[in-house]
C-alpha cells in the first residue's frame, strides 16, 4: 500500500510536470509559428496591393480619357454587384445589433460593405472601434 | 406416443437451454439497469448516441451471456463424426482421453466477441478520434495559444484521483485507469483502459459517459462556487482570424511534438490531427466527412456494444463498480475546479481580461463543457458570448487528455 501510495504521487507529479510541459512547448510553438506565418502573409499582401496600384496608375496615365470613362462604366456593374449585401449577412448583422443595443432601440437604415483593401490606418481605427464587441 | 416423449423431450431441451434456467439474480439486475440506461437514452437524451448501444449491449449480453463469449473446441468422438460426415477429409487435430481419440473441432463465438477485439485491440477509439479530428475546428486554440494552460490543469484531477483510487485499494493500473474518467473524453477512458485493465472497461465506460452527458448538472455548481459574480461578468475581447495556413501547419506540428516527447500518446494523437488535417487541407472532402459521419457511426455502434456487453452482471454488481463510479465523479468534479482555479489565476494574470469559466471547458466534453461555460457566462451578463473563447480550452482539453492517456500508459502499461 505505501509503495503503492510512492508510486501514485510519482505519477502526480510526473504527470502534471510532463502534460504542462508538452502543452506549454505547444503555446511557445504555436506563438512562433503564427507570428511567422502571420508576418509572411501580411508580406505578401503588401507586396500585392502594392503592385495593383501601379497597376493602376500605369493604366490611368497610358490610356485615353474615352477609354478610361467607357471602363468606368464596364467596372460599374460588378461593383453594383459586389456592394449588394446577401439577406443572410442582414439577418445576422440586424440580429447582432438588437443583441447589443436591445430589442427595437435601433433602426438600421442601410448596411453597406465596405472596400476590400483598407488601408492600415482604416484597419486600425475599425480595429480600435470594434474592440469592445 | 413415442412422438409425445420426442416433444416432451425436445421442450424440456430447449427449457433447459432458455435463459430462465441459465441466468442468475446478477443478470436480471444488470437487466433492469440495461432498461434504465435505455430510458435515460431515449427520454432524458442522455448522450443517446453511446449510452443507447451501450445500454443495448448490457442488455444482451446478459440476456444471453454466449453472445460475448469467443469460440471454444468441441470434443467429438472421431468414429460418431466420421459416421457423421462420411468421405469428408477431416483436419482436426485429436486428443485421447482414456482411450477415446476425439477430434478438436472449433465453435465459432458470439457477434459481440468479434465486435469487442476492436476494443481489446484499441482500434475502435482512436478511430473515434479520427472522426473527432474531422469535426473539430481548433481556430480558437491557434488563435489563443494559452488555452492550452487550462486544458493542462483541468487533466490534474486525473492524477488525483489516481492517488484516491490507491487509497481506496485499486491496483495501480486499476487506478490509471479508473483517474482517466477524469478527462471527461469517452474514447480515451476506453483507450486507456483497454491497456490498462481490461476487465473493468464496463463500469470505467458507463462512468464516464454518464458524467459526459451530465456536465450541464455537475460543473456550474463547481464553477458558481470558486468565482465571484464579478469574475463571471468579464467580457473577452474578439478573437483573432486564423489562417488556412496556419490551420494546416497546427496538425503537423502537434503531432511532431507530441509523438517525438510521448510516443505512447502517437496513436490517440495522431489520428485525431489526421482527422484535423484532412478537414482543414480542403482538398479529400470526400473522406472528411467520411470519417465525420459514417465511419464515426458505425464505430459508435461498434464501440458502444462491445463496451455493453462487458458489463455482465457478475463484473459490473460489485463494490469496485461502486468505488469507480465515486472516484469518477470526483475526477470529473476535480477536472473542472482546477480547470477553473487556472482560470482564475489567467485572470489575475492578464488583468482581469479572462473570464475564469472558460477553465471548466478544459474538461474535454466537447462541446458541451463549452456550451455550459456561455451559458454560466450569460446568466451574470446577458451580453456576454463567451462559447468561442471557451472552445480553446474545450479542444484544448482533448489534447491535454490525449497526452495525459500517454502518461499513464507509459509509466504503468
Amino acid at each position: 500500500m505505501l509503495e503503492n501510495l510512492k508510486l501514485g504521487l510519482a505519477i502526480l507529479l510526473t504527470g502534471i510536470v510532463i502534460v504542462f510541459s508538452v502543452l506549454v512547448l505547444l503555446i511557445l510553438i504555436i506563438k512562433v509559428y503564427s507570428t511567422l506565418v502571420y508576418n509572411a502573409q501580411n508580406r505578401i499582401s503588401e507586396k500585392n496591393s502594392e503592385k495593383e496600384k501601379n497597376e493602376k496608375v500605369e493604366t490611368a496615365k497610358s490610356e485615353p480619357a474615352a477609354e478610361k470613362a467607357e471602363a468606368a462604366v464596364v467596372e460599374e456593374e460588378p461593383q453594383e454587384d459586389d456592394g449588394t449585401v446577401p439577406g443572410e449577412i442582414v439577418a445576422a448583422i440586424a440580429a447582432a445589433i438588437e443583441v447589443i443595443f436591445g430589442e427595437g432601440s435601433v433602426k438600421i437604415k442601410s448596411i453597406k460593405k465596405s472596400s476590400k483593401r483598407r488601408s492600415v490606418w482604416k484597419s486600425a481605427g475599425v480595429a480600435e472601434n470594434t474592440r469592445s464587441f | 406416443m413415442e412422438i409425445l416423449t420426442k416433444l416432451w423431450e425436445s421442450i424440456l431441451g430447449i427449457l433447459g437451454d432458455s435463459a430462465f434456467v441459465s441466468l442468475n439474480w446478477r443478470n436480471y439486475v444488470m437487466i433492469l439497469i440495461s432498461f434504465l440506461l435505455i430510458y435515460l437514452a431515449i427520454r432524458k437524451q442522455y448522450e443517446p448516441l453511446v449510452l443507447l448501444p451501450i445500454a443495448v449491449g448490457m442488455l444482451l449480453v446478459n440476456l444471453c451471456p454466449a453472445i460475448a463469449l469467443g469460440g471454444s473446441t468441441e470434443l467429438i468422438p472421431v468414429d460418431v463424426y466420421n459416421a457423421d460426415h462420411p468421405g469428408e477429409i477431416v483436419t482436426y487435430a485429436k486428443t485421447v482421453i482414456d482411450g477415446v481419440t476425439y477430434y478438436n473441432k472449433p465453435t465459432s463465438g458470439g457477434l459481440l466477441f468479434y465486435l469487442y477485439q476492436g476494443v481489446k485491440l484499441g482500434i475502435y477509439p482512436p478511430l473515434i478520434f479520427l472522426g473527432i479530428g474531422a469535426m473539430t475546428d481548433f481556430g480558437p486554440l491557434i488563435s489563443n495559444p494559452k488555452s492550452f494552460i487550462l486544458g493542462a490543469a483541468a487533466q490534474i484531477g486525473i492524477f488525483i484521483t489516481f492517488i484516491g483510487a490507491i487509497i481506496l485499494g485499486f491496483s495501480p493500473t486499476e487506478a490509471g485507469a479508473i483517474g482517466i474518467i477524469g478527462g471527461a473524453d469517452g474514447p480515451t477512458a476506453i483507450y486507456v483502459t483497454s491497456i490498462l485493465a481490461a476487465e473493468l472497461l464496463g463500469p470505467i465506460a458507463v462512468a464516464a459517459y454518464s458524467y459526459m452527458a451530465l456536465v450541464p448538472i455537475i460543473q456550474p455548481p463547481i464553477m458558481r462556487l470558486l468565482t465571484t459574480k464579478k469574475e463571471r461578468s468579464i467580457k473577452m475581447t474578439q478573437l483573432r482570424s486564423v489562417s488556412k495556413l496556419e490551420k494546416i501547419l497546427f496538425p503537423i506540428i502537434v503531432t511532431v511534438v507530441v509523438a517525438l516527447l510521448l510516443p505512447d500518446a502517437t496513436t490517440l494523437i495522431g489520428m485525431l490531427m489526421f482527422g484535423n488535417l484532412m478537414r482543414e487541407s480542403g482538398v479529400v472532402d470526400r473522406i472528411a466527412k467520411t470519417a465525420q459521419n459514417e465511419l464515426m457511426n458505425i464505430i459508435t455502434i461498434f464501440l458502444g456494444l462491445s463496451v455493453g456487453s462487458t458489463a455482465t452482471g457478475q463484473v459490473f454488481l460489485s463494490w469496485k463498480t461502486i468505488g469507480i463510479i465515486c472516484l469518477g465523479l470526483f475526477a470529473f468534479c476535480m477536472g473542472t475546479a482546477f480547470g477553473v482555479l487556472f482560470g482564475k489565476i489567467m485572470c489575475k494574470a492578464t488583468g482581469g481580461k479572462v473570464n475564469p469559466l472558460i477553465g471548466s471547458a478544459g474538461v474535454s466534453a466537447v462541446p458541451m463543457a463549452a456550451r455550459v461555460s456561455q451559458k454560466v457566462g450569460q446568466e451574470e451578463n446577458p451580453s456576454n458570448f463567451l462559447l468561442m473563447h471557451a472552445m480553446g480550452p474545450n479542444v484544448a482539453g482533448v489534447v491535454g487528455s490525449a497526452v495525459a492517456a500517454g502518461v499513464l500508459i507509459s509509466i504503468l502499461g
